[in-house]
């Protein structure tokens, strides 16, 4: 079995685990449970063959023939079944490994074509994975792999070198190994970020899996949306100004499709998209007026309402449309770089017919968008209002009714016979609806073929949909246009990512009305009971919002990272270096300052220069002092004081210079951490090299004093005592000292023990005495 | 510090050709080559081309796809490749690698060299190769052999170095330097032919962390190399040479094997000397004498003349030549342990009739660079070669082709012929 202490050993275990790492990367997507069993169980056979010696016994033949079987094996499946391609090839490679591990003889050749494998996989797994799981793998498999790697070389080399195989590894190279690993992880995550996303994208294919949910297609059957009210997988994310939620945010009402007609089962969508042509209030970053798709005092209000900046970021759903609220005064889109062949560039939209947001993307990648929402405007003003004649043919189509509406039309002529106000009588149908109706999710058994009237008149229970399909029915009834809206109501505040997560279980569906004068509004006949948030265990929430949170940056800064960001990541770092800050600007109020201002831009950017000056000054004396402290094992507590006070002080001087934030604590902290670091620990030397090498640069500079003091040298030829002696013959005063020197050096060089680190001090002491004396008789001498 | 071993200049020498890198100025291509030598130079190892192959297919792959998972293995990738050069170059920067060349080196034969490693900084080196550049022949039979590793261009960084041993003059490899270690490592020298050999240099190399890259660092440190013929077996020579020229009687008593005379027996004389049988023949004590014998001196006539009008072609009568060249060093060499005074004289050059090792060494350094050469009238008559008339105290043997030994005076007391040993 595997002793661990030879390189040999090592490797084998690290390469292992490589192999184990890479099947977890994509072992729950799409494998199969069988075929991921059998992966493990000739995994388990591999090991236990190897390192019991008996891998030898099954001839290379033998393997060969398997490997030529699963070649065919792989060629059928890819033909005769409708698996994809991927998980054929993942399947096929899984196959390879264990065939590789099964027949693998210890070989460098053999060892370099499992890693080659293993990569391979991990290549296929970006394909399946983009879930932050494929993030900790890839994490682990750098680490492993590059350990894997080097030891791999390092056995090779020992085998040409001809020590023996059982040869154990020395504890500076387990050291600059670790220290390897890390640097690869941490530069290719750097290079990740800065490697320019120029793609052309020819080959670009679906980069995720987009989450299926229904009632965001042309046809939604009715009652299909909306009626999951626990699934918490987030579908939209949202970030406010400031990171404050306002309180009206847990009734925001998430519009994502509206529909016009009802055929008594399913509504659907009848008219072709129409893209409203939309002014641009800025360019850069393309910013849309909105104002205009609204009726005039809608837009009166806008003009003068304060509206907050929502940054959303939306999950890639099955649908085209994104998410919007009423009313908002402008969208836009964060990015600015569209290239023709960028694959993951997208476009938003306004329909004119249906008012929805369309997103157009030729990927389904998550999309991020800003809205700029104002408050709801008072509606009671409406109540007064006199209002023109209907425009019928403008809004026929939300006029629409299916056959066998007679009840619905009573029930709805009766409730509203005493009001002529459009408004007050959907105010009248939506308090009716949710006062004498229940909210349940378990819906009773449709009796009939027409589920609104089984709804209204017998059951009176439903989900949102029967409640916002009844009052769309019923207002339409009396001559008022009205549509079904789809959408998601709320979400959840999550304090660790602090933003907004709104999940699948927000479903929700509501009614928009059309009021002449006001446009379309929307009213929600669901009862309370129904809009509530989904209920939350406080610890799994936490987890949850955890994990959410881990899982939105990895989307953002991993999965869909791209030009954009790349360009916006500079901006800001050219926006936090620019010489202008933040707190000149602000007091700038005149034409004068802004040009100074400007001027200011364009020159040399001193306050940036001292800056990254003093931090580097910071990252040098912090690496100085880790290097001094690194020979020193017993400075423990050094070394920690040291860890803490460079970085410290960088983060500080940034959070001065430019502000607190977790950027600047960050980009001060983390130049000194890595100097102290690697100058502490990641070069350092074995300890038996490092102290012995200490002694050796002490009578080094011991050497170069007294030739300079007096000019006595030592011969080559000269022994390190012979060499004491003539000092001590020169300067009688000094030889005891001297000879106390000669020894403990003398020792602490050439004995087969490492020199202690008290004899270290001592030597420094003496020799300090001993200088200081011979100083003293020279004096004399002159 | 850089030892370098120039081969010893014979005074007696009659022809001398000094080598073509001490004299002439490099040439323009040289000095051009030399001046855009890369510091360091880089070879895929056979894993290192399918790990490039690998981070361009994955490269192609993530610019194609836009994935940006792709793009972190590529990432992974591109810093494997980076942290290879930063760690080979700490590896191999700084550290002070000086040699000392083997004293005495014969062809084929391993010769012990010595590298002096030393590292000088605070961290350890790891898997350090240290090499001898491929040196070139410039004086000897096959002028412009390289021994060695062929030199890649820096620029054929697609084409693998070849690892196995064999391929170099001198080559080891240390699992690692310590800091402010100092190693003497002793390396076998190995040469496949006699000649002057000239070496720009040494060379580190490690192939650390990852097996993908053989980085090398070429120090400058030229030297030459006389490289020896390898001796064979000649102990049928030996045997002939002993057989019919071995030892001359002086013609007088002393201790040889010999029957001299009788003579009387002198007071004082030991007693176990006295010839009991003449003696009581004579009726007086008489002592039995041996006759001095003494060693010859042996001047050898190494014909390195060839005529193109013999039968034997040309490429036959050069590999005789040196099948017979490596005899002769075997020849020259059992003489020497048996104590023999020789003189070697060639066409071209000449030793003074001496004794012992140092001799050896300067007969060697002739037959080192020796050449075939073809018979014409510039040329010296053999019979000039020869010192003088001959003498009984010096045997003179001849070693050569026949038709050139067919030129020789009759002034030499054994013919050693050049044959084709394969021939019937």
């Amino acid at each position: 079995m595997f002793t661990l202490k030879s390189i040999a050993d090592r490797h084998d275990l690290i390469m292992y685990a490589c192999c184990l790492i890479a099947f977890i990367g994509v072992a729950t997507q799409g494998v199969g449970l069988i075929f991921g069993v059998l992966f493990l169980m000739a995994f388990i056979a591999s090991i236990v063959l190897f390192s019991t010696k008996r891998h030898t016994l099954i001839p290379i033949q033998f393997w060969n023939v398997v490997i030529l079987l699963t070649v065919a094996g792989t060629a059928g499946m890819m033909f005769f079944s409708e698996e994809s391609v991927i998980i054929s090839g993942i399947r096929f490679i899984l196959m390879l490994i264990a065939i590789k591990l099964l027949s693998r003889r210890g070989a460098e050749r053999d060892d370099w074509q499992i890693y080659a494998l293993t990569f391979l996989l991990m290549a296929a797994g970006t394909a399946v994975n983009e879930d932050i799981l494929y993030g900790v793998v890839f994490a682990l498999y750098v680490l492993f792999g590059t350990f894997g790697l080097a030891l791999l070389h390092m056995r090779t080399e020992q085998d040409r070198t001809g020590l023996p195989p059982t040869s154990a590894m020395s504890k500076t190279y387990s050291r600059i190994l670790i220290a390897l690993g890390l640097t690869v992880f941490l530069s290719s995550v750097g290079i990740f970020f800065t490697f320019p996303r120029v793609g052309l994208g020819f080959f670009a294919t679906k980069t995720r899996a987009s989450m299926a949910m229904t009632g965001f297609s042309e046809q939604v059957e009715l009652g299909s949306h909306g009626v999951i009210r626990n699934n918490p997988e987030v579908v939209m994310r949202v970030e406010f100004p400031d990171n404050k939620m306002p309180a009206e945010a847990v009734s925001y009402h998430w519009r994502m499709m509206s529909f016009d007609s009802y055929d008594g089962t399913q509504w659907a969508r009848t008219r072709p998209f129409q893209r409203a042509r939309l002014d641009t209030i800025t360019r850069q970053p393309p910013l849309f007026d909105t104002r205009q798709l609204y009726a005039q005092p809608v837009r009166d209000y806008l003009e003068d309402a304060k509206t907050i900046r929502l940054k959303i970021y939306m999950e890639p759903l099955n649908a085209k449309q994104v998410p919007q609220l009423w009313p908002i005064k402008s969208f836009g889109l964060p990015q600015s770089i569209q290239l023709p062949f960028n694959p993951n560039s997208s476009w938003l939209h306004f329909d004119t017919m249906y008012h929805d947001l369309y997103i157009n993307q030729r990927n389904e990648l998550g999309v991020a968008y800003n809205l700029d929402v104002a408050s709801k405007p008072s509606l009671s003003p409406l109540e007064q209002a006199t209002y023109e004649p209907m425009e019928p043919e403008r809004h026929q189509l939300f006029l629409q009714l299916p056959e066998d509406m007679e009840r619905v039309t009573e029930l709805a002529s009766n409730l509203t016979q005493n009001e002529t106000n459009p408004y007050k009588k959907a105010q009248i149908i939506e308090r009716h609806l949710q006062t004498s109706y229940a909210y349940t999710t378990n819906l009773p058994p449709v009796e009939g073929n027409n589920p609104v009237n089984s709804f209204l008149f017998n059951t009176k229970q439903g989900h949102c949909e029967f409640f916002a399909t009844a009052m769309t029915l019923m207002m339409r009834s009396q001559n008022i246009p009205a549509r079904l809206v789809n959408g998601f109501l709320g979400g959840v505040w999550n304090g660790s990512g602090n933003y907004m997560s709104v999940r699948q279980g927000d479903a929700h569906s509501w009614v928009e009305v059309y009021l002449p004068e006001y446009g379309w509004v929307p009213f929600d006949p669901t009862p309370s009971s129904g809009t509530t948030p989904m209920a939350n265990n406080s610890i799994t929430q936490q987890m949850r919002d955890l994990y959410d949170t881990a899982r939105m940056r990895w989307m953002q800064w991993v999965i869909e990272y791209n030009l954009d960001s790349q360009v916006n990541a500079l901006r800001r770092f050219s926006a936090m270096l620019s010489s202008s800050s933040s707190s000149s600007s602000k007091t700038t109020q005149n034409k004068d300052d802004a040009k100074q201002d400007e001027q200011e831009k364009t020159q040399f950017p001193i306050r940036a220069f001292i800056i990254f000056t003093v931090l580097a000054l910071l990252t040098l004396f912090g690496g100085l002092h880790g290097r001094r402290l690194r020979p020193d094992t017993s400075a423990k507590l050094k070394k920690v004081i040291a860890i803490l006070l460079w970085p410290g002080l960088g983060a500080l001087w940034i959070s001065i210079m430019q502000g607190t934030s977790v950027a600047s604590i960050l980009i001060g902290a983390t130049p000194p951490l890595l100097a102290v670091l690697v100058t502490t620990f990641a070069i350092t030397p074995a300890h038996e090299t490092s102290s012995r090498a200490h002694i050796q640069r002490i009578f080094t500079s011991f050497e170069d004093a007294i030739r300079k003091i007096s000019g006595i040298q030592r011969d080559p030829s000269e022994g390190a005592s012979q060499f004491f002696t003539k000092v001590a013959n020169t300067y009688p005063s000094a030889k005891t000292t001297l000879e106390e020197i000669s020894s403990i050096y003398i020792n602490s060089r050439f004995s087969p023990e490492q020199p202690k680190q008290h004899d270290i001090k001592h030597l420094r002491t003496l020799i300090k005495d001993a200088l200081t004396t011979i100083r003293q008789a020279q004096q004399t001498k002159r | 510090m850089v030892t370098s071993h120039t081969p010893a200049v014979d005074t007696q020498r009659v022809i001398t050709e000094p080598p073509a890198s001490q004299t002439t100025p490099p040439s323009l291509r040289a000095r051009f080559r030399k001046w855009t030598k890369p510091p360091r130079r880089i070879t895929f190892t056979r894993a290192g081309k399918f790990f490039m192959l690998l981070t361009l297919a994955v490269g192609a792959g993530a610019l194609n796809t836009g994935n940006n998972l792709l793009f972190l293995l590529l990432g992974m990738m591109l810093s494997a490749i980076i942290a290879s050069g930063i760690l080979s170059e700490a590896a191999l920067r700084k550290l002070v690698l000086t040699r000392r060349s083997p004293a005495r080196i014969f062809a084929k034969n391993p010769a012990r060299g010595t590298f002096t490693l030393y590292n000088p900084r605070s961290y350890p080196s790891i898997n350090i190769e240290t090499s001898e550049q491929s040196a070139i022949q410039v004086e000897g039979p096959e002028k412009g052999l390289r021994a060695g590793e062929k030199d890649l261009p820096f620029y054929k960084f697609w084409q693998p170095d070849r690892f196995h041993d064999g391929a170099y003059v001198a080559i080891k490899r240390i699992p690692n330097v310590e800091s402010k270690q100092e190693l003497i490592i002793p390396t076998p020298y190995h040469f496949p032919s006699r000649g002057l050999y000239h070496s720009p240099g040494i060379r580190l190399a490690t192939r650390f962390p990852f097996g993908i890259f053989h980085k090398i660092r070429d120090i400058d440190a030229p030297c030459d190399f006389l490289v020896f013929p390898q001796p064979t077996d000649a102990s049928d020579w030996s045997a002939d040479i002993t057989a019919n020229l071995g030892d001359i009687s002086r013609n007088k008593a002393g201790h040889g094997e010999e029957y001299f005379g009788l003579r009387d027996w002198r007071d004082g004389e030991d007693r176990r000397n006295i010839h009991w049988k003449s003696s009581a023949k004579r009726n007086e004590f008489v002592v039995r004498e041996f006759e001095e014998q003494e060693q010859r001196a042996i001047e050898i006539l190494f014909m390195n003349t060839y005529s193109a009008d013999s039968k034997i072609p040309q490429e036959l009568a050069k590999k005789l030549f040196e099948l017979h060249l490596q005899k002769l060093v075997g020849l020259l060499e059992s003489l020497t342990q048996q104590h023999y005074a020789i003189a070697l004289r060639t066409m071209n050059t000449a030793t003074p009739m001496r004794q012992g090792h140092a001799h050896l060494e300067q007969m060697l350094t002739h037959l080192a660079t020796i050449s075939l050469e073809e018979a014409t009238s510039a040329m010296l008559p053999a019979s000039k070669v020869l010192t003088g008339p001959q003498q009984p105290r010096i045997a003179r043997i001849a070693i050569g082709f026949e038709h050139t030994l067919q030129t020789l005076p009759e002034q030499t007391d054994l013919h050693l012929t050049i044959a084709n040993p394969g021939a019937p």
